[in-house]
């Protein structure tokens, strides 16, 4: 019995349970399960994307097939709706159900894509600009400060006006927007790892950047990038949909969520409809992508654990 | 605090000068814009023109200085559909977009941070509960669609307001609601999460334990020092405000910058499409300038940092 409480004593004093280690997760376990808005927003975003992937078992009609003999028929809720076209069709005759499940992958894939573009170069920036500091920070730091003076949206606007909306450009110009906010707040975040001292130790014994970054700084940033990226998520669904109705967004025919939008705002007084449906689709998804993110953000900082 | 100020003032131009070279780097990236700004069908001669009286024959990094040079005299060119000087056709629309941004302001700023103190107040309540779903569910609302969805129930269906333009203040309703609607929740969030923290502090009890009434030890002692973050918050934002408002003018047919330059935009007007971003910009670093320098008034650690 000594030896094993000894050992466990000595096993104890050599691991203070670092992050990562197995009591540290079922830590984070617990925190998930007292978590509500985490489920909440999981389970809209599951359904969802449910929706999206299984969109041809769903529904049999294609997003892009023009019926003209049924155009601007109303959701089957309404008098002179029916039940064939659930929530009725647009100006081309195309179901606006099939649209809407088929939309939701583009609008996701579109988000996920630009979230995941202006992730890897904010924070490549923002641990060179934290890490290296001098020269490289005020460098980077104002382009931060220019980006987010002019404001996302016009910037959008100015490149897809010049070089023409497609699905690559918009992708391009979600992530060129989207960098500023993982770069400020990455920032402070390795600027503050970098002065710890464990980091002062490694570099004392002889670490070279690449192992500090690798080794020390990337595992203590991957829950507020986690966190950033979820809720960058729902403000590129909001900037597509934006893009989208002033024209610039996913190229017609292509069935995304902002472009049906800014369709049916056309037809705004005969059909309020074709505004109304895709634009509670983008606040219910926008809604469980923020739900998600606030839920990983109350899990993962310590600082607002005892407010979960 | 002089010191601070004039620290801060240095960091403007050279931001100026960051966001003139992201224009003019995107103006030039976009391929010949003697081609985008002429007919298919214009001649070699009217190109060579064209080019010429743009500059575009001279080398890069000279006609960046010459744009810089110009843009330091507020000299942005003639707009190629106004014909007027670009710089007069901004400045033109400023007020309106001016007048726009500060209703929003004002609504968010009083909506988000009564109902903020009100839900730190009653932290966990069900008034609580209720503030904060509804907030996050009002920023999951891409904004332009609130404004259609007003515009539908209030112009259209009851006939309260009208559906756009400017000149009666029952104009503005709609537009500057639409505004808030997007800051307000940032702000409500902010001033409830930094309530929380302040009323938690010993001289809040020191206050309470003195018997000052509940309404004097908020307003006067806790919400003074939780206000911080909450203007640092506003100003950050208001880059994306200019960005909100942009949509938001387009939506409710609003004369003011932002419709400008999404029409600049559409017809390739660029003299106009530079004056406008630059104009917006520094609009932007102004709010931003004033903000830190209130906040550093309000709380002297900044200063130091």
């Amino acid at each position: 019995m000594a030896a094993l409480t000894d050992a466990g004593i000595v096993g104890a004093d050599r691991s203070p349970t670092p992050i990562g280690s197995v009591r540290h997760r079922r830590g984070a376990a617990a925190r998930l399960r007292r978590n509500p808005r985490l489920y909440a927003g999981a389970l809209i975003l599951a359904i969802i994307c449910v929706g999206a992937i299984g969109a041809p078992l769903l529904t049999h009609y294609s997003p892009t097939g023009q019926e003209l003999v049924n155009r601007l028929r109303p959701p089957a809720w309404n008098d002179r709706g029916s039940w064939a076209h659930v929530l009725g069709t647009d100006t081309f005759g195309r179901d606006v159900f099939s649209r809407l499940l088929f939309g939701a992958r583009y609008s996701l894939l579109v988000a996920c894509g630009a979230v995941i573009g202006s992730g890897i170069i904010g924070v490549v920036l923002g641990a060179i600009a934290g890490y290296a500091g001098g020269w490289a920070e005020t460098i980077i730091m104002r382009a931060v400060d220019a980006q987010q003076a002019l404001s996302a949206i016009l910037l959008a606007l100015m490149v897809a006006a010049l070089f023409g909306n497609s699905l690559l450009n918009l992708l391009l110009v979600l992530a060129v927007t989207g960098w500023s906010t993982y770069t400020r707040i990455l920032f402070g975040v390795v600027r503050s790892i970098r002065g710890q001292e464990y980091v002062s130790a490694a570099i004392c014994l002889g670490a070279r950047p690449t192992d500090i970054v690798v080794h020390h700084v990337l595992p203590n940033i991957i829950s507020p990038v986690i966190v950033i990226s979820t809720l960058q998520v729902g403000r590129m669904l909001l900037l597509e949909a934006g893009l989208s109705f002033l024209g610039l967004g996913v190229p017609e025919p292509l069935p995304a969520w902002g472009t049906m939008l800014s369709d049916g705002y056309r037809n705004i007084f005969t059909a309020s409809y074709l505004t109304t449906i895709p634009g509670i689709a983008i606040t219910i998804t926008v809604f469980g992508v923020n739900l998600l993110g606030d839920g990983l953000r109350r899990a993962l900082d310590p600082h607002v654990r005892g407010t979960a | 605090m002089i010191e601070y100020i004039l620290k801060r003032l240095v960091q403007v131009p050279i931001t100026l000068i960051v966001i003139t070279a992201i224009v003019f780097i995107l103006l030039h990236l976009a391929g010949n814009l003697v081609n985008l700004l002429l007919p298919l069908d214009a001649t070699a001669a009217q190109r060579a023109e064209l080019t010429h009286s743009l500059h575009f024959d001279e080398p890069l990094p000279l006609q960046y200085v010459r744009f810089v040079g110009a843009l330091a005299h507020g000299d942005f060119g003639t707009s190629l559909y106004y014909q007027r000087p670009a710089m007069a056709v901004v400045l033109d629309r400023l007020p309106a977009s001016l007048e726009l941004a500060l209703a929003g302001i004002l609504i968010a700023i009083v909506s988000g941070i009564a109902l903020g103190i009100l839900a730190a107040v009653r932290e966990g309540s069900v008034s609580d509960n209720l503030i904060s779903a509804v907030t996050v569910f009002g920023q999951s609302m891409p904004s332009f669609w609130l404004g259609i969805m007003l515009i539908l129930l209030l112009a259209v269906t009851w006939h309260l307001l009208p559906t756009g333009g400017m000149g009666q203040p029952s104009q503005l309703i709609m537009p500057s609601i639409t505004l808030a609607a997007f800051l307000a929740p940032q702000i409500l969030l902010l001033t409830r999460s930094s309530m929380l923290d302040v009323l938690h502090d010993p001289y809040i009890t020191v206050a309470r334990s003195k018997g000052l009434p509940t309404r004097i030890v908020i307003l006067r002692h806790a919400l003074r020092n939780a206000l911080n973050p909450v203007i640092a918050s506003v100003g950050l934002q208001f880059g994306s405000l200019m960005g909100g408002a942009v949509i938001t003018e387009t939506v409710f047919a609003w004369p003011g910058l932002g419709q400008l330059s999404v029409a600049a935009i559409f017809s390739r007007d660029l003299p106009v499409v530079e004056a406008s971003v630059v104009v917006l910009a520094l609009a932007v670093l102004l709010a931003n300038l004033a903000v830190d320098i209130i906040n550093a008034q309000i709380d002297p650690r900044v200063r130091y940092r």
